[in-house]
């Protein structure tokens, strides 16, 4: 191909083509070595587009892919790990705390289900498209450490700043949970329960463990026959329901 | 063209896009231990297998977001598939030699086999673009990759302080050259032809 080849395919990729410049491009599409490097020139082109707009995407999903395998791989390392007992003393001490743990448990088994039995939050990870980044940061690190109330502030402001985002609201509303703040909790929660977003069965979960806290059972048990069979919440929410 | 129905578990797909931790979560939880316990079968440890399951979910996600990537088949199979296949590749690539893994292919059906070839080939033509576009001179992969940044060509003459038609035009033998670097590798004939 020529340099005037070219540069007749990059302003046929503009849209920048004059008639007598278009009805030329035309003839020369009948060539089938021309119509093959127009393809390949604009997948070529197309890709590297592609490749510069996933970007930051890209960074935001690696960072999500770290934290989850961490946790993923860590949990499923631990299992069967042997602690070395140095001597007898240790055997001992081990034996009282034994004993100790199987009072405790059993204390606990007869003890009515809690809410920290069923809450399990994934670690916070914001695609930032708000404009103020270490806002997004800071409340990640709040929430992700368990600074609820640091973390309900933060995430107030920035769902305020921002347009409608559901996993925003679910995680404001378990800082609002964890602080002991249900109404606005159960609010944000039926929000979300109502729409149509992924994190629909996340929030009817969370919403009848938010009863649950408050030792409202009739009102768990009612939220928790709303979870349907194939949301993720399914199974346990059924437990939760023969528990109670 | 007709678009295929999308299986439920496009799902899957759609949080790699979102980056929606809680699903993303779900696939480790659901699918990955098949894949550990593979890759451990064969010469693999912990590690490898969270390489291979971090990439491969990687290329899915970039051939979702160019390709429009829709699932037909369940994502188990497709994924355990491709993370097999990664791992393959890479015992091929270093001197841990002597492996024979033993390809169960009765249990792959036809439909997620053809959609994991569909990633395969997306992620081979992916790497001889960026192998190609690194052959290009500086000024060439410079401007490129600006055009590329930029919404259009006007805005990038602007930015260089250089006229519209000047930038087109150069960008159009960068482009060009490219283009041709890429239809002559042995490795794009190849690719053609699967």
């Amino acid at each position: 191909m020529s340099a005037e080849d070219y540069h007749l395919i990059e302003k046929y990729l503009n849209n920048d083509l004059t008639e007598a410049e278009q009805k030329d491009f035309e003839l020369k599409m009948q060539d089938a070595d021309f119509a093959d490097t127009v393809r390949v020139y604009t997948e070529v082109n197309e890709s590297l587009q592609a490749k510069e707009k996933r970007k930051k995407g890209e960074e935001q999903l690696k960072h999500t892919l770290e934290t989850v395998s961490e946790e993923f791989f860590t949990t499923s390392t631990k299992k069967g790990k042997v602690l070395p007992l140095r001597n007898i003393y240790w055997a001992a001490a081990a034996c009282i705390v034994l004993a100790l743990s199987f009072v405790f448990i059993i204390n606990w088994l007869s003890e009515a289900p809690q809410y920290s039995d069923y809450a399990r939050y994934e670690p916070l990870a914001l695609s930032s498209r708000s404009d103020d980044q270490s806002l997004t940061i800071a409340a990640e690190e709040a929430f992700n450490n368990g600074k609820y109330a640091e973390a309900a502030t933060l995430l107030k402001q920035l769902s305020e700043a921002g347009p409608d985002d559901p996993r925003l609201k679910v995680y404001l509303a378990l800082s609002y949970i964890e602080t002991g703040m249900y109404p606005q909790a159960e609010q944000l929660l039926t929000d979300v329960q109502q729409g149509t977003s992924i994190f629909q069965s996340t929030a009817s979960w969370y919403l009848a463990l938010s009863y649950l806290k408050q030792g409202n059972e009739e009102a768990c048990k009612k939220q928790l026959l709303k979870i349907q069979e194939g949301s993720p919440y399914f199974e346990e929410s059924r437990e939760l329901l023969e528990e109670l | 063209m007709d678009s295929p129905k999308a299986h439920s578990d496009q799902r899957y797909i759609e949080a790699l896009l979102q980056n929606d931790s809680a699903v993303i979560r779900e696939i480790y939880d659901k699918f990955s231990g098949k894949v550990v316990s593979f890759i451990k079968k064969n010469s693999g440890d912990e590690n490898d297998a969270r390489d291979v399951i971090q990439e491969t979910l990687i290329v899915i996600y970039r051939q979702a977001f160019e390709k429009k990537l829709v699932l037909t088949c369940p994502f188990d199979a497709y994924f355990f598939l491709l993370c097999k296949r990664r791992w393959w590749n890479k015992l091929k690539n270093t001197d841990r030699q002597e492996v024979t893994i033993e390809e169960d292919i009765a249990s792959v059906d036809r439909q997620s086999e053809q959609t994991a070839d569909s990633t395969e080939l997306y992620e081979l033509k992916s790497k001889l673009l960026a192998d190609k576009l690194n052959a290009l001179s500086e000024k060439c992969r410079e401007l490129i990759k600006l055009s590329m940044q930029t919404d259009s060509m006007k805005a990038v003459a602007e930015k260089l302080g250089v006229t519209y038609a000047y930038v087109r035009k150069k960008k159009s033998l960068c482009m060009g050259h490219l283009t041709d670097l890429v239809r002559e590798s042995k490795e794009f004939k190849n690719l053609n032809e699967l």
